[in-house]
């Protein structure tokens, strides 16, 4: 005799409380959740750049919480390292947006990161909010970019370079070189020129031969658009050789400063929508939040600001929204706006880009930078349209 | 200008011949697939950086770094490698093993934040017209030096002698009374206290984070295969060719279409020369 007999009755009783689980909508299990997947190069050559990315979100996250949430419910978040590089960030994306079925997808820090993210956010249709600066053109309906395009920070660096000759050594991917043919725009159309531009792959050791090429080329000032480690060597061997020519590197922030000695670095000229040192009332709370939980010596950035000041925006689209749907909270974005020590953000509905100022600092000889000139926010002319 | 290139080309193969010596003794000469090679030369350079930020004395670190990367060397010997002189891959699966947990570990120590370390001699010298910095000079004059001093413990030295003769005919060594592990312990250690020399030397002149050896271990492989296993002269030879043609290809193309150049260079000669440019 068989302990389990399957019968019409025992068929009918499991088959009912199977389709009730089934039948239960996702909104019911996690109705006071809101699900935040956070993607940042923790590892590999960005990290650097990425632990504060980290730091920010977590410090967001935290106030976030503290304040009851968004909108009554508790964020639930799952950090993820795409290791920088692309491959891994495709993994990680899928595994965010299918496994753990979040709302946002929030982070990455290259634009081969973003682009990576991007291609499985799109497709799953699920929200993706990029929150550093880029060259621009990323336009797309589940897209929200909330750093920096070129209109907002190069150009007004080609306007303080105005008639000169500007020399590029940048990386070999689409950030350098969608950013330099902005800066090549800019600089013609106010009397300067490119005098040239060079694009290196990752892990070069020597840059001897790209200065010799400068030399040849004799600009009035070099640009680098180098990214993460590698910047590093080229700054510490640009002083070594004695170059003359200024140097100017827009994406040389409160990071790179204790990279390098204070001598390598003097008279590098920075060009982003936030600095630590920023006197606001917003920027104090918030830097004051960040020395207490991290410690008074780590140092913030503007990629790092602009994650913490994007978390609350996000926050109070959803609360805006009153739902966490992808197509609800895109509406909801572009119709509000937060204060934070980047100042007012706000997003335009039109592109999904982001209003924002500048600053342009200079690196003094004590290794702190030095804001020379501030610029009003600017709407973003984001090279595409939704 | 030709003269600015020509020590452009100096500093690439000094560069490159200093990370690959220690490589060029263990897997060319010992036939040992060590792929910790990279994180030798890490542990190099942050000993230099961290010894030059607490005494102030560059040279200090580097005579440091030698210690610091035969101790490693003789714990990797002593711990892992000597049980394995028989099974290749094991060899390489350990020694990767350590590859990752020295790399994490001075990640969890140190944080992804470059180390700093000052150039010891600051500013240039003026040769012939054009100013070239000093310190590259200094790091030619060491690579030079290193060299040297590696061929004279290789050949005129009874260690060397006796390291030669393991190599060739293991057992005849030991019939003969040489102690085929002492030699091979020996010549671990020697191989990566070069490593952490040459990431200490180089120090100055790059990034010094946990993740730099990655940079340098394919590089080291390259040359030490181009150039020919089981030689000094081959490691010579391959920097020699690979940091050349690379800075001479630096000032005609663009620099990802260099490296490429390169590598497809290195499949040739590595098809009408299996055994390298100088074999053994």
């Amino acid at each position: 005799m068989p302990k389990f007999q399957i019968n019409r009755r025992t068929v009918l009783k499991t088959g009912l409380a199977t389709a009730t689980t089934l039948a239960m909508p996702p909104i019911l299990r996690a109705a006071d959740q809101v699900k935040i997947g956070f993607l940042a190069p923790l590892t590999g050559s960005e990290a650097i750049l990425g632990i504060v990315q980290l730091q920010c979100y977590q410090l967001a996250i935290d106030h976030l919480n503290a304040a009851g949430g968004i909108g009554g419910r508790e964020i639930v978040s799952i950090t993820e390292d795409d290791e920088t590089n692309a491959k891994s960030t495709i993994d990680k994306t899928r595994k965010l947006v299918a496994k753990d079925e979040v709302d946002l997808v929030l982070g990455t820090l290259a634009s081969f990161e973003r682009t990576a993210a991007l291609s499985v956010t799109s497709r799953a249709k699920k929200l993706f909010i990029y929150p550093t600066y880029y060259e621009g053109g990323d336009c797309s309906p589940y897209l929200i970019n909330t750093g920096q395009v070129p209109n907002q920070q190069i150009d007004p660096l080609a306007e303080h370079l105005a008639g000169k000759s500007v020399y590029v050594i940048g990386h070999d991917y689409i950030w350098p070189r969608g950013s330099t043919e902005q800066l090549k725009a800019g600089l013609e159309a106010r009397g300067g020129r490119l005098a040239g531009a060079e694009f290196m792959p990752f892990g070069v050791s020597d840059f001897g031969p790209s200065f010799a090429k400068v030399k040849q080329a004799n600009p009035d000032v070099v640009a680098f658009m180098l990214v993460a480690d590698d910047a590093i060597t080229a700054v510490k061997q640009y002083h070594s050789f004695g170059m003359t020519q200024p140097l100017v590197f827009h994406a040389w922030d409160e990071v790179s400063l204790g990279a390098v000695t204070p001598a390598e670095q003097a008279g590098i000229l920075s060009s982003q929508g936030y600095f630590q040192q920023i006197d606001s009332p917003a920027n104090k709370t918030f830097t004051a939040a960040f020395a207490e939980k991290f410690g008074a010596d780590k140092p913030i950035n503007y990629i790092g600001a602009s994650v913490y000041q994007t978390a609350m925006l996000y926050a109070k689209a959803v609360e805006k929204a009153g739902s966490v749907e992808p197509e609800k909270v895109v509406e909801a974005i572009s119709q509000v706006e937060v204060d934070g020590p980047i100042g007012t953000m706000r997003v335009e509905a039109e592109t999904h880009h982001a209003v924002l100022p500048n600053y342009l600092a200079r690196v003094n000889d004590s290794a702190k930078l030095e804001i020379l000139k501030s610029y009003e926010p600017k709407p973003p002319v984001a090279g595409c349209k939704l | 200008m030709y003269l600015e290139a020509a020590l452009n080309i100096a500093t690439m193969v000094s560069i490159l011949l200093l990370v690959a010596l220690g490589l060029a003794i263990v897997f060319g000469l010992m036939n040992i697939l060590n792929m910790a090679h990279g994180e030798l030369v890490t542990i190099g350079a942050f000993t230099a950086s961290l010894v030059q930020v607490h005494s102030g004395s560059f040279w200090l670190g580097v005579v440091a770094a030698i210690i610091v990367g035969a101790l490693v060397g003789w714990v990797l010997e002593r711990g892992l490698i000597r049980y394995l002189y028989d099974r290749p891959m094991g060899v390489i699966l350990a020694t990767w093993g350590v590859s990752l947990i020295i790399q994490q570990g001075l990640l969890l120590l140190f944080g992804p934040s470059p180390q700093i370390v000052y150039t010891p001699i600051e500013g240039s010298i003026t040769l012939f017209g054009n100013p070239y910095p000093r310190y590259r000079l200094v790091l030619i004059a060491a690579a030079v030096l290193t060299i040297a001093a590696t061929a004279i413990v290789m050949n005129r030295t009874r260690f060397g002698l006796d390291l030669r003769t393991v190599i060739q005919n293991r057992e005849v060594a030991e019939l003969v009374g040489i102690d085929s592990r002492r030699i091979f312990m020996f010549a671990l250690v020697g191989a990566s206290a070069l490593a952490a020399l040459a990431g200490a030397l180089v120090a100055p002149l790059i990034k010094v984070v946990p993740t730099m050896g990655a940079d340098y271990l394919a590089p080291s492989f390259f040359v030490v295969i181009v150039g020919g296993a089981g030689s000094l002269m081959g490691v010579v030879a391959g920097s020699a060719f690979i940091g050349g043609l690379r800075t001479l290809l630096d000032y005609q193309v663009p620099t990802t279409l260099s490296q490429a150049l390169v590598l497809i260079a290195a499949v040739v000669i590595v098809r009408f020369r299996p055994r390298g440019l100088l074999p053994a």
